[in-house]
This record gives structure tokens, sequence and C-alpha cells, in this order.
């Protein structure tokens, strides 16, 4: 895997979701990773440490929900760049991400074309940070 | 039992699994489409499908709108984890 490629990591309980992401942004040039389950998340994220992570906030069928794999990420690299996927109905979550230092939220459900603005969003700030 | 919490989380599940499927499908075939090889007509069926997966993710988003209003108003009088009124 080249050095230079930008490192993607999608945590979603949904493995479609999981496969559908990291297959077009692998194809799009990113070096991707998925995890369907938060502790493996933070486990991948410890190991990989990729640029970018988008976490979804509702996991049930994960170990951790998207607030505590955030919070477990941040704790290991207090400057990571997160993006929480939330639902309109999460407003309380939300909140907490941000405390907890989340760059951006993308709302489910969520069109591809949203996906790329905040992802090349992120991807400019990992660039400015070198 | 399945309460109407968790009811909610899977149908919005749902419909985010329609627009990133129809969303990654359009992406495939748009790939599909700058093959030159592709005969006339089945340049128009896929654009015809593409046509479909855009009404279909529309579709999603206004499924989600109308699950949110029905969240909020079932919310307001229900106690989603057991069930019954507030």
């Amino acid at each position: 895997m080249p050095e230079n490629k930008v490192k993607l990591l999608i945590v979603d309980d949904e493995g479609g979701i999981v496969e559908w992401i990291t297959r077009i942004y692998s194809e799009k040039g990113f070096a991707t990773f998925g995890a369907t389950d938060g502790i493996s998340a933070v486990e991948l994220f410890q190991k990989e440490r990729p640029h970018i992570t988008v976490i979804d906030i509702h996991m049930p069928r994960s170990s951790i929900d998207g607030v505590e794999t955030l919070k477990r990420i941040k704790e290991i690299d207090s400057g990571a760049i997160c993006l929480m996927v939330t639902r309109m109905t999460d407003k309380d979550k939300v909140e907490e991400c941000r405390r907890l230092g989340a760059l951006h939220y993308i709302t489910k459900p969520l069109t591809l074309d949203e996906l790329d603005k905040v992802i090349n969003s992120a991807v400019s700030v990992v660039k400015k940070k070198g | 039992m399945t309460t109407i919490r968790e009811l909610f989380h899977s149908l919005g599940n749902k419909h985010n699994l329609i627009t990133v499927g129809c969303g990654v499908s359009k992406e495939m075939l748009g790939r599909c489409l700058k093959n030159e090889v592709l005969s006339e007509k089945l340049k128009e069926e896929l654009f015809y499908i593409l046509k479909n997966l855009d009404r279909h993710i529309e579709d999603a988003l206004e499924a989600e709108k109308i699950a949110i209003e029905l969240h909020d108003k079932i919310y307001k009088i229900m106690d989603p984890d057991i069930g019954k009124p507030l």
C-alpha cells in the first residue's frame, strides 16, 4: 500500500455499509479499512492510524456505541479526525460528540455526494496537518 | 420484544442502506457507461437504471423524513422503551 494514500476507516455495525463505502473509496484512491464493531474499530485505529475515521453513532449490534468508540479513539490520539454519522433524532449525542472533538457530522440516510463533501473537507485538514 | 426505539433505528438503517447502496451502484454503473465498446441499446438501458436509482434515493430520503415525523409524534405520547403511554 503506497505511503501517500489517505487512510480511511469506516465504522458501522451494518456490514453492507462498510463493504460499499470502503469499496468506493478504495477506487477513489484511499487506503480503506472497515470495522463493524466499536472495539475492533479502536484496535484497527491503534494498528493502522487512519487519517480519517467515519463512525456511526448508533451501533446496537456493536459492543460499544459510536460515542464510546470516538472517546476511545480520542484517548489514543486527541488529534484524530473523526466524522460522525447521526440521525436527525440524535441531538443529545451530537452535542456529546462535539464536546469529544468530532470534526463533522453527516446525517443519515447518507448520500455519496454528502459523504464526498465531508470526506474531501477532512482530506484538506489532513493535508494542512502534513 | 423489539422496542419502538429499536424499530425506528432499524427503519433508519434500512433507509441508509438504500441510499448508500443505490449511490454505490450509480457510481459503478457510471464507470461502466464510459466503456466505449457498449452498444447504444445497452447504454440506453444503463441510463434508465441510473435514473431509477436516483428515484430510489429520493424516495428513501422522503421516507426517512416521514419516519422522523412519525418518531416525533410517537415519542411525545409514548415511552419508546416500554411501549406505554407517558
